[in-house]
């Protein structure tokens, strides 16, 4: 009984209290519409952008985006994780320069990458891809580079070959950290599709929040919002499951 | 009389020579003296153990036989030929199995029959399941199996390239008591039917009493081999024996005068400092 009540009910108390504070304080019109609008309003234009088709347009423009920036990132981020992991020369070589691209943040990078390629889909790649490369990059390295030396010895006195090593070990020791910057490299990809559709954009889920600001529908921000969160914890649930499908044999995963 | 020292072998040949071995790491300004001036013959077929307390270099010994360290001074002679590096007649087990968690125990074990062709690699890898008594867990994967279990695959997997000589390093040191007299017999059945060489590393006395041909022990601080002891007690060897208590009993004493000396030593260094 007690366990119910810790797992279960206590942690929806805040929120429902939250949800009886919105409903009661736009029903007495305690505050302005234009602040906070009622549920009502919300629920009304949700189902007004689902029946005109500009929630699927918003979140497709988005996603899609994200996406082509994101596979550019899993690209580029595993092909140079993996030779700078497995190459000090390689190492050497880009480490620099790539680290000072790396502390530049993307908002940082936004006058500029505009200014070369216009406002239009390819600068908001490139963000979107600059924002995601990163985080796969250093996980893919320290996963190489972390691969237990007891291995390898156990590869060398084995006598197999370099091909063997690398696919049969180096990879698969490396995996469980090169998915630590698949997913960070995810939700960092889609918190700058949001952010490069703020600055500039004519369709996008961020596009409709500024949107939302400029025409005053409160309702229109507070549904981008919402359709943002949903997105990211989905693609996030989506990359776990492969993770968990693949890495079955890590210990804590599997029961 | 059970006990002869120093007996050479008249007729096997040597399988491994090692001649004036050394081996130093650099501290900072000091330099540490892992292995000193090793001299040892290993012949053809024979299971050699070596004990030592921690820190006497006797895994170094092993890793530089096996070829994972290759900066010492000395020789070494495998079948009359001098090596350097690894060679694919040598395998090794080490106290910490080292399977890959994401192989099943029979693609671990198949692990280092790259060249052999599919269908002989097949029968390979189900006699020497049996051979270590893991029949059934064929499918298993590392983190599912017991610490003995796990010593097992890795000593098949070792075991299926049949290798000349097998060096393994305290490879029960992490079982528990029971497990570990278990694979204890285990090891000397399987020895019974390959015709392999044997260096077995460990700091349980009993162990290498029960195993070896032969006893090395080892002193610290520089590594040096203190004292060979031949045991020539008929298998399989009971622990309880008289001649094996006897045997133990002079390998415990090789220690504690050691012990005794390093003492004064350390004495003499806090009294000075």
């Amino acid at each position: 009984m007690k366990k119910t009540y810790e797992y279960y009910i206590l942690p929806v108390v805040l929120p429902l209290l939250l949800v009886f504070l919105w409903i009661y304080l736009t029903e007495r019109e305690l505050i302005a519409p234009y602040l906070i609008p009622s549920p009502k309003t919300v629920i009304h234009t949700i189902v007004q952008f689902i029946e005109d088709g500009t929630l699927l347009q918003d979140s497709w423009a988005s996603v899609k985006r994200m996406l082509q920036g994101f596979s550019l990132a899993v690209f580029f981020g595993l092909l140079f994780g993996v030779l700078m992991g497995l190459f000090a020369r390689v190492d050497q070589f880009f480490a620099g320069i790539l680290n000072a691209i790396r502390v530049i943040p993307p908002l940082a990078w936004i006058p500029i990458i505009i200014l070369w390629f216009g406002i239009g889909e390819t600068s908001k790649v490139i963000i979107i891809f600059k924002s995601a490369f990163f985080p796969i990059l250093l996980n893919t390295i320290q996963g190489i580079e972390g691969v237990p030396k007891g291995f390898l010895e156990v590869s060398k006195l084995m006598g197999v070959s370099k091909r063997r090593t690398l696919f049969n070990v180096i990879f698969p020791a490396a995996l469980p950290s090169i998915f630590v910057g698949l997913r960070l490299g995810l939700g960092a990809a889609w918190m700058a599709v949001v952010a490069a559709e703020l600055i500039a954009s004519d369709s996008g889920l961020g596009y409709r929040i500024t949107q939302g600001r400029e025409l005053s529908q409160p309702d229109a921000m507070i549904i981008g919002m919402i359709m943002i969160g949903i997105i990211g914890v989905a693609m996030d649930a989506v990359i776990k499951f492969i993770q968990q499908r693949i890495l079955s044999w890590q210990a804590g995963i599997k029961s | 009389m059970p006990i002869k020292e120093n007996v050479q072998f008249q007729v096997a040949k040597p399988k491994i020579k090692i001649t004036n071995l050394s081996k130093s790491f650099n501290q900072g300004k000091n330099t540490l003296n892992v292995l000193d001036d090793i001299n040892l013959e290993v012949q053809e077929g024979e299971f050699l153990t070596i004990v030592g307390s921690s820190g006497c270099g006797k895994s170094t010994l092993l890793r530089i036989i096996a070829g994972l360290d290759s900066s010492f001074e000395g020789t070494i002679a495998i079948d009359n030929q001098n090596i350097k590096g690894i060679r694919a007649d040598i395998g090794m087990v080490f106290q910490d199995h080292r399977l890959f968690p994401w192989m099943t125990v029979k693609q671990n074990i198949a692990f280092g029959l790259e060249k052999v062709p599919a269908s002989e690699r097949e029968k390979l890898v189900n006699e020497y399941i049996e051979l270590v008594g893991l029949k059934g867990f064929e499918k298993a994967r590392p983190g599912e199996l017991s610490g003995g279990m796990s010593q097992r695959v890795a000593l098949a997997r070792t075991l299926v390239k049949k290798p000349s000589i097998i060096l393994l390093d305290e490879p029960f040191g992490a079982l528990d008591a029971l497990t570990r007299i278990q694979m204890q017999y285990e090891i000397l059945r399987i020895r019974e039917q390959a015709n392999v060489t044997m260096i077995l590393v460990t700091h349980d006395i009993d162990e290498a009493v029960l195993l070896g041909d032969r006893v090395i022990v080892m002193s610290k601080k520089p590594g040096r081999i203190q004292k060979t002891i031949s045991v020539y007690l008929s298998r399989p060897r009971d622990r309880n024996s008289r001649d094996f208590v006897k045997i133990r009993e002079k390998i415990l004493n090789l220690f504690f005068d050691t012990n005794v000396s390093l003492n004064k030593s350390q004495e003499k260094i806090s009294l000075e400092g």
